[in-house]
Formats: C-alpha cells, sequence, structure tokens
C-alpha cells in the first residue's frame, strides 16, 4: 500500500505531464515510483561511486 | 507439389533453386499453415494472401527468366506489426494509434526485403508499441506460444517468432529495444539477431524509444538469420548468396564468460545453466578458448536502459495518452506514464552511464570476441501468470546491450523445467553481427536443438 505522500506526488507529477488517470491505476502507478527513482538513483551513484544512501562526495558528480 | 514445408529458409531457398518447389506452393504452404492455426496462436493481425501470392507469383516467374534476387527470393517472410508496409495497415496492436498507419509506404527496411524478392505473408502480432501486454477484447489476436498455447510466446515481436515456430513463415522482422527479439525466440525454439544498432534504418517503424530501438530477425537458424541479414544490412540483394559457417575451427575464438550478475542470478532455471554448460561444451569442442570476465555495472546497464525508455517512450505518446488513455491497453499505459516520473537528470544520468558502459564494452572487446550468456532466466512463463513488475525489478540479460547498442542472438540449446525451449545469448562488438551468426552456426552444426519442432504441428496436417 503505497502512503499518502508518495501517492500525492504521483498524483502531482502526472497531473503536471496533462494525465488524469482514475483512482485505482493511479494507486498502481504509484507503488512503482519508490522502486523506479531507486533504479534511477542507482544509476547515478555508479557513475560517481557514491551509494545513493552514502553522503556526497566533494567535487564534480553525479547531476543530482 | 510437395506437401512438406522445408525446414529452414535456407533449406527452402536450395529447393527453390533445385526446382523441389516452387515459390507459389511454399506460399501456399504458409498460408494454409496461417490459416489452419492462426486462430489457436493469433500470430498474424493481418494476412496479406493475395499480395503474397502476386509476389510468389513474380519470384517463380523470375528464377524461371534466371533472375536470382538471392537468399529470400520466393521465401515467405512475416513482418512485425510496426514496420509500415505498401498492402496492409500499421496497427501497433493499439487502439490508440491516432489513426493507424495506411497502406502505401514501405518501411526501408521492408522495402529491402521485398527487392529482394521475399514473399510477405502478412502484418504479425505484436505487444501493443512494443511494451504493452496482450489483452482479451481489444480486437487483436491473443499470441501463444506453439510449443504450448497456455504458455507466453513473449514479446514484443510475439507474432514474428509464433510464425516461423508455427511453420507460417520461413523467417520474419522484428524490433528490439530490451529484447523483443531475443526473448520471444529464446522461448519458441528460434534464433533470434538483435542487431547492432543503426544498422538497419528504422525509419518507417513506429518508435518505442529513439534511441534504443534496434531491427532484429527471426529465423529457425543462425544462417537463415545471416540470410537475413545480408539482405537488409547492405542493400545488395544481387550478392551471390553466402553462409559462411565456421564449422569446427574456432581456435582464434575467445568467448568470455561472467559469473556475476549473470550466470550466478539464483532466477536461472536449472536446465538453462545446463543448457549454458552444454554448449560451454560444444564450443570447447570446437576449439574456442573460455576466459572468466567481469561487466561491471551490468545491473545498472539494465536500469540505465528502462530509465531511457521510459522516458522517450512516454515523451512519445505523452500528448496521447493524456487524449486517449482508455483506448491504451493496461500494461501499455502503464509503462509509459512511468515515464512522468523521470527527471530531466535522470534521464541525463542514464545517457552518461550509457557513454560510459559503452567504452567499458569496447575496452572488453579488445581482448575476446564475445560474451556467452543466458538470454532468459527460466522458459516460459504460463500466459496466467505473467508478472510484470517482478520483470521491472529483478535481473536481465538482454537490456544492458541494448543499452550499449551491440548486436546479440539467442541461441536454442535445450528444454526447460516445463518442456519448453530455452536459450542462450551470444553478444559481441558493435558491427560484429555477422561474426555472432557464425558463432552461432558453428554451435548449430553440432546440436539440434534450432531443428526442433512444437508438438502441435505434427497434428495438423503437413509439417
Amino acid at each position: 500500500m503505497t502512503d499518502g505522500s508518495t501517492l500525492a506526488l504521483a498524483r502531482s507529477l502526472l497531473r503536471r505531464a496533462g494525465l488524469r488517470i482514475p483512482e485505482p491505476e493511479l494507486q498502481s502507478l504509484a507503488e512503482v515510483l519508490p522502486e523506479l527513482w531507486r533504479q534511477a538513483d542507482d544509476v547515478g551513484a555508479h557513475l560517481t561511486g557514491q551509494h545513493p544512501d552514502g553522503p556526497a562526495a566533494p567535487g564534480p558528480g553525479a547531476v543530482k | 507439389m510437395t506437401t512438406e514445408l522445408p525446414t529452414t529458409l535456407m533449406e527452402a531457398a536450395a529447393w527453390l533453386r533445385a526446382g523441389r518447389i516452387s515459390s507459389g506452393e511454399l506460399t501456399e504452404l504458409a498460408l494454409r499453415r496461417t490459416s489452419d492455426l492462426q486462430p489457436a496462436l493469433g500470430a498474424f493481425v493481418t494476412v496479406t494472401a493475395d499480395a503474397a501470392r502476386a509476389a510468389a507469383a513474380r519470384a517463380d516467374a523470375d528464377l524461371d527468366d534466371g533472375v536470382d534476387r538471392g537468399p529470400l527470393h520466393g521465401i515467405p517472410i512475416a513482418v512485425k506489426d510496426v514496420f509500415a508496409t505498401s498492402d496492409a495497415p500499421t496497427f501497433a496492436n493499439s487502439r490508440a494509434f491516432v489513426e493507424p498507419w495506411p497502406p502505401g509506404y514501405d518501411a526501408p527496411a521492408v522495402a529491402r526485403l521485398r527487392t529482394a524478392g521475399a514473399v510477405l505473408i502478412g502484418k504479425a502480432t505484436a505487444g501493443e508499441f512494443g511494451c504493452g501486454e496482450p489483452e482479451p477484447g481489444r480486437g487483436f489476436p491473443l499470441p501463444r506460444n506453439p510449443w504450448n498455447p497456455e504458455h507466453t510466446p513473449a514479446g514484443s515481436s510475439s507474432g514474428s517468432a509464433i510464425a516461423v515456430a508455427a511453420g507460417m513463415a520461413l523467417g520474419a522482422l522484428g524490433t528490439d529495444t530490451g529484447g523483443s527479439v531475443r526473448a520471444p525466440a529464446a522461448v519458441t525454439g528460434l534464433t533470434g539477431l538483435c542487431t547492432t544498432r543503426g544498422r538497419i534504418p528504422t525509419d518507417g517503424v513506429v518508435p518505442l524509444s529513439w534511441s534504443m530501438d534496434a531491427l532484429g530477425v527471426i529465423g529457425r537458424s543462425a544462417a537463415d538469420c545471416a540470410a537475413m541479414l545480408q539482405i537488409l544490412s547492405d542493400h545488395e540483394p544481387h550478392r551471390r548468396m553466402q553462409a559462411p559457417i565456421l564449422d569446427g575451427d574456432l581456435v582464434d575464438i575467445r568467448i568470455g564468460l561472467v559469473e556475476e550478475y549473470f550466470l550466478d542470478d539464483p532466477g536461472l532455471q536449472a536446465e538453462v545453466l545446463a543448457g549454458i554448460r552444454a554448449a560451454i561444451g560444444v564450443f570447447g569442442d570446437l576449439g574456442a578458448q573460455f576466459q572468466e570476465i567481469r561487466i561491471e555495472g551490468a545491473h545498472q546497464a539494465k536500469e540505465a536502459n528502462t530509465v531511457i525508455v521510459l522516458a522517450e517512450g512516454f515523451t512519445q505518446h505523452r500528448a496521447n495518452l493524456a487524449l486517449r488513455w482508455s483506448d491504451y491497453g493496461a500494461a501499455a499505459r502503464s509503462f509509459l506514464a512511468r515515464g512522468a516520473f523521470l527527471s530531466a537528470a535522470d534521464y541525463a544520468q542514464a545517457q552518461q552511464f550509457r557513454r560510459e558502459f559503452r567504452m567499458r564494452l569496447d575496452r572488453l572487446f579488445r581482448n575476446i570476441d564475445a560474451v556467452l550468456l543466458p538470454c532468459l532466466p527460466t522458459d516460459a512463463g504460463r500466459i496466467d501468470q505473467t508478472d510484470l513488475e517482478a520483470r521491472f525489478r529483478g535481473r536481465n540479460s538482454t537490456r544492458q546491450w541494448n543499452l550499449a547498442g551491440v548486436p546479440a542472438v539467442s541461441v536454442p540449446c535445450g528444454f526447460g523445467a516445463q518442456g519448453l525451449p530455452i536459450a542462450f545469448q551470444l553478444i559481441g562488438p558493435s558491427g560484429s553481427d555477422e561474426r555472432l551468426l557464425q558463432l552461432a552456426m558453428a554451435y548449430q552444426t553440432r546440436t539440434d536443438w534450432h531443428l526442433r519442432r512444437p508438438p502441435m504441428l505434427t497434428s495438423t496436417g503437413p509439417s
């Protein structure tokens, strides 16, 4: 079950993209959001050798 | 007239030239098989029987006149329903297409097949826009695995694989953005090549991810794939038929094996691992040398492929999703809408990673000729147990090579726990498509997995 803030965030991002999605489908989509962000962050972390949960390395690094 | 369809494309080409069969007869056999099995297997969205018969008649007339257009001359071929063709509309298996592409124009890849004398049987069923799953009630056939119709033929070039596995065509054209040619070929006992990206033009093909989409071919054998590649890649259809088989001398070939992430995957079926070990033995007997290697960032490469495909796919469909959400199938819209969750930074980082991963592979391929890996971890699952989210989260052995844009071929190597085909995969450096197929051909001179046919074919008349 997705928490309220993730659901609100998913709704907001989809609306920003122009999508009005029925609530049950919004719920399902919101459930994948954390995993998708984890994957995107994992790619970024690999670029600089940083773990996504670790401290930021000094100097130029990942772009987020 | 023979009532027996040749097993491979190359065999059919030889039969044609020996006068053992005509293109008209080949085409009738393929169309009859299609008519018999289409209800059960859902291979085609559109069958272009009249155009096929006309093309076959031209092919026969040409051969009678001494005009030989090469290995695909007179051969029945299926084309995934994402390629524009002059004789049938293109739906991309979607009700959300603003307007299906009307007939009247051949994608360059299709035009090359026609110029080479191929007989196009029809437009093969696909995953919706290359990312959806079959759904009943949407007006498109439900693709099923000829080895067991309760099991999936995988996707998204589902119909292309079904058509070849069930003898409705002797070769097929598909597209591959993350495994969409290799996976269907693997689960139907066929050979499937994802070509070096950019080698064959993607113009006239409904896109999923413009920087990731690559064209591919599916055939029963690697030699069949080589024949199609020859025609598609260089637009010299009058070149002499070539079947450059490395038949027993691989002493200069170095093959990389990757334990970490790929062979140590806990989800790998024991039969798949055994098939790969047996393949290593075959290549070893042929003289190949093996080297243990590491591919750093293999899992992140899979993730970067996901990020880029979602971002580009969403960009492609954003306006249409907003207008026609309910016209998309549930799987396609769920997949595409995920792109809205990604930031520009996510996309840029994935592209940056991609560049580094490609350079990493370039360095790797200075010392080895190919990498041997699993294609899929298991044989085909049941259609009613498809788990899209597990695929999204789990390990994967196909998407990394799309990210790098290098060629990859899936090669049948046995049967899995459920008695359905399994395959290994060979990866090579950019532009090594023919070399990979040569290695696969060498393997296929010592094995016959690629010649096995689904049991259902023995009970539907001529085989």
